[in-house]
């Protein structure tokens, strides 16, 4: 059978650059067949995005060629039919809607094809009904949450009943539940025969498809099938990525001498390995760890916060219902919580951006209640880096972004105080202080937004959704930076769906459903009640339930001290070695 | 506390609220037809009485409509400052005739009974303007608009008016203003949370220009780059200009539909011409 996609020896350069200049795509070769499942992954900047453009026609190579069903992308003829035929979702969905209501914006596609009105709506109502927001139909888009539009922009495209789906990075922004139905929709599309070209930086998420692409600079470096590509001796880290936690943990496994097959897809196929514990139970003489925090000051005390979004409209939302948080100096508190669920307004009010509506904030010496308080005080104090921050930058070089906020304040040291936020964020002074931003790659712009925040050396620091749309290189660095930053004194308040990667560096957590905080505590206490993370609509690290499944099978393991990929292999090792 | 870093508040289009309601089932033709009469009675009604005529009517639409006052009152209250400055320089400047009736004199200005009334009248049709206009935002949606547009401009198709292109552009455009406002929303807040001067309520025009200008280049540049995403979504899901579309919205011209147009038509002559 003809492969539906195919590559040959594909080059790209846009056409405005110099001949010197490095090509975007260089050689890519890649035959694709009907009804495959393709996953690309590759760090910040590696071109995935410009091939998925190609695929459907935006882009045009510069060399070699691109044959998707049987239509040749360098033909203009060929435009229109190669349109109906792949549907591209991108990677900032709320962008791609053009109506004002989610019905009509799915329309949209179907206007174009001139279909009869009443075929229309009939297949507006089947895509919305398949997508599960047939109630949101007739909201404005802008109003819904990242999920719904998420699944929005879906239905616009599979509205047009295209055998080929481009996604670019489209969970990015979705909490675990709203990825995971996510995922579920696209394999029933697989099921159905679609073709499927997914790029992601959850690594996890590739574990089902039928082939994974690995590119670096521009170049396909590795494909194959999820187990070729994870099982070989390659390092990852290399390409920006890493191996999926649940390879990583069945690898492991595996070295206790556990019969763990080949593929592993899901959690269960590792439960299910685990032996019963054969040895005398001992109790478990592992001291839960002292946190040497308990003692430490409060510096964020947040009580009975409320707040409404345009209040008096008829879209009024009430975002935070009687929250209360405490924050202690010096500690790395995560906030996680579902899509909606209040944290980026929390983060707002703890920064003084909004005000509370009723209830009290006091952060330092700060009365947020108090209108005499002001907003410029405040921030000397906490700084804050909102979600998506490459999308408010408002200078044009580096240098400038950054000493935004100290000429704000008439400093004197600020020269200094950039190239040290710089050096922090692992940036060079010299080499990117003259940069235009528009041409740093994706991790790097996040490295200058967080870098213009911390040039002004505030205590407590909050993070928006830091690591949203970086790869899995570029997020670590970020949370190593969190540890610098708390090694540093600073106190350090982040918000996240992603509890995985809170686990390796938080020492609290506080849990939000529905704009309230629903439990807080210690990392390690709250992470590990499963009840209170379900109840948010999360789902717990897969370490913690493979603790569960340890302990159901007697195993003494401490889950208090199992929450991490590497700390339930080490705690298991302590029983063996028991 | 008010929000002063919501201005979602201050985009009255886009803001559709879906309702089941008199207004809301007349076919989009008719809407923007109605919309289009008012407003022009409304805009050359001679008179205060035509003034409070125009009030009654809207009120009457409001009910029918099922949408709440509120936004429209709120939307008022914002441009008061800016109204009531208008009112103010009308007094102040008018001009002023013979014949006029001097009201009193106020700091050497001569204030005219005629100039009171003028300014009282500039309020009331500025006042029945922004209801309308947020009663219009309420009931129609962007995609209705276009959808009528393209229907009531396709005459000018004959002489090669380039109909398709127009509705779609005001289509988008309706979609830009939210998202313009959010943009705004996003920048104001970066630039607010790492010092700049957003820190002052209060009506400070200097200030107010001082603070607005470094936003407006950041805010072109990602409009640019928004309009060049939408332009290559448009394109990909299958949009030509030049191609014949069809409409989500089954267009059904009913003779109730015809009979709000004639009342539309006769309460527009009568603030015009009978008041």
């Amino acid at each position: 059978m003809t492969p539906i996609i195919q590559i040959e020896n594909l080059h790209y350069r846009p056409p405005s650059t110099s001949v010197n200049e490095p090509e975007i795509l260089c050689g890519i070769d890649l035959n694709v067949e009907s009804g495959t499942f393709v996953a690309i992954v590759g760090e910040n900047g590696s071109g995935k995005t410009t091939l998925l453009k190609h695929l459907n026609g935006l882009l045009t190579p510069s060399e070699g060629s691109i044959v998707i069903d049987g239509l040749d992308t360098r033909r203009n003829e060929h435009r229109v039919r190669l349109q109906s035929r792949v549907g591209m979702v991108f990677q900032n969905p709320a962008e791609q809607i053009v109506a004002s209501t989610v019905a009509e914006d799915v329309a949209f596609g179907l206007e174009n094809l001139n279909l009869p009105s009443n075929e229309i709506q009939n297949r507006v109502t089947e895509q919305l009904t398949a997508a599960g927001i047939l109630s949101e139909a007739n909201r404005p888009p802008h109003l819904l949450s990242g999920g719904q539009i998420q699944r929005a922009a879906l239905a616009g495209v599979l509205a047009r009943d295209p055998r080929i789906i481009l996604l670019d990075e489209p969970t990015s922004m979705l909490d675990s539940n709203a990825r995971s139905s996510f995922l579920q929709h696209l394999y029933q599309l697989k099921q159905d025969g679609k073709t499927i070209i997914y790029i992601t930086h959850h690594m996890e998420e590739t574990l089902a498809a039928d082939l994974v692409v690995i590119m670096k600079s521009g170049q396909v470096v590795i494909s194959g099938s999820p187990q070729k590509v994870f099982n070989e001796k390659i390092n990852l880290y290399e390409y920006g990525l890493e191996k999926p936690e649940l390879i990583y943990l069945a690898e492991g496994f595996r070295s206790f001498g556990w019969q763990i097959p080949d593929l592993v897809l899901g959690p269960g196929t590792l439960s299910e390995a685990i032996p019963v514990y054969a040895k005398h139970h001992l109790v478990s003489t592992r001291y839960t760890h002292k946190n040497k925090l308990e003692n430490a000051q409060t510096i964020i005390d947040v009580k009975e916060l409320q707040f409404t979004y345009l209040p008096d409209s008829a879209f009024a939302k009430k975002a935070l219902k009687n929250v209360d948080l405490v924050v202690t100096t010096g500690s790395i508190h995560g906030i996680a919580g579902s899509n909606g669920s209040g944290k980026s307004t929390l983060l707002q009010h703890i920064n003084g951006i909004f005000r509370p509506e009723s209830g009290s904030a006091r952060v330092g010496r700060f009365s947020l209640e108090d209108s005499q308080t002001r907003l410029r005080d405040i921030i000397q104090f906490v700084g804050l880096v909102f979600q998506n921050p490459e999308d408010q930058f408002f200078e044009v070089f580096v240098g400038d972004e950054i000493a935004y906020g100290p000429k704000q304040f008439l400093m004197d040291d600020v020269r200094d105080r950039v190239r040290e936020s710089m050096h922090l964020v692992g940036l060079d002074f010299k080499l990117f202080k003259d940069r235009r931003i528009e041409t740093l790659s994706g991790g790097e712009k996040r490295k200058v937004a967080l870098a213009s925040t911390l040039v002004l050396n505030q205590n407590i620091l909050l993070f928006d959704e830091p690591t949203a749309g970086m790869d899995p290189k570029a997020r670590n660095e970020i949370l190593n930076l969190f540890k610098t930053l708390q090694n540093e004194g600073k106190t350090i308040v982040f918000a996240s769906h992603k509890l995985e990667e809170m686990a390796n560096i938080a020492t609290h957590l506080s849990l939000m459903h529905a704009g309230m905080v629903t439990k807080t505590g210690q990392f390690n206490h709250v992470v590990t009640d499963i009840n209170a993370i379900k109840n948010s609509l999360l789902k717990p690290p897969l370490a913690v339930s493979l603790a569960l499944a340890l302990i159901e099978k007697g195993w003494p393991i401490d889950i208090n001290n199992s929450y991490t990929a590497s700390r339930l292999l080490s705690s298991i090792k302590d029983c063996l070695n028991a | 506390m008010r929000n002063r870093f919501e201005f979602m508040t201050n985009v009255a289009i886009s803001q559709y609220i879906p309702r089941d309601s008199f207004i809301h089932h007349r076919d989009p033709r008719a809407r923007v037809i109605l919309y289009f009469l008012l407003f022009i009675g409304v805009v050359f009604t001679p008179n205060f009485f035509g003034i409070g005529t125009g009030l009654l009517i809207a009120s009457l639409f409001y009910f029918l409509a099922k949408v709440p006052l509120k936004p429209a009152w709120l939307s008022f209250r914002r441009t008061a400052p800016f109204l009531l400055a208008l009112a103010l320089l009308q007094i102040a400047l008018g001009k002023k005739v013979d014949s006029d009736v001097i009201f009193t004199t106020l700091f050497g200005i001569i204030i005219t009974k005629r100039a009171i009334i003028s300014a009282g009248m500039l309020l009331g049709r500025f006042f029945l303007l922004i209801i309308l206009l947020n009663g219009f935002a309420m009931t129609i949606s962007t995609s209705q608009i276009s959808a009528a547009l393209f229907y009531l401009l396709k005459p000018l198709e004959v002489i090669r008016f380039p109909v398709n292109d127009l509705t779609m552009v005001v289509q988008i455009a309706m979609r830009f203003l939210p998202m313009l406002a959010q943009s705004a929303e996003k920048i104001v807040k970066a630039q607010a949370s790492r010092g700049g001067d957003w820190d002052q309520s209060g009506f400070n025009p200097v200030r107010q220009a001082k603070r607005v200008l470094p936003l407006i280049v950041p805010l072109i540049v990602n409009s640019l780059k928004q309009a060049e995403t939408m332009a290559i979504a448009m394109e990909s899901r299958g949009f030509n200009a030049a191609e014949k579309r069809s409409s989500f919205y089954e267009l059904v011209f009913t003779w109730m539909d015809g009979l709000c147009v004639l009342v539309a038509i006769s309460l527009c002559t009568f603030l015009i011409l009978f008041v």
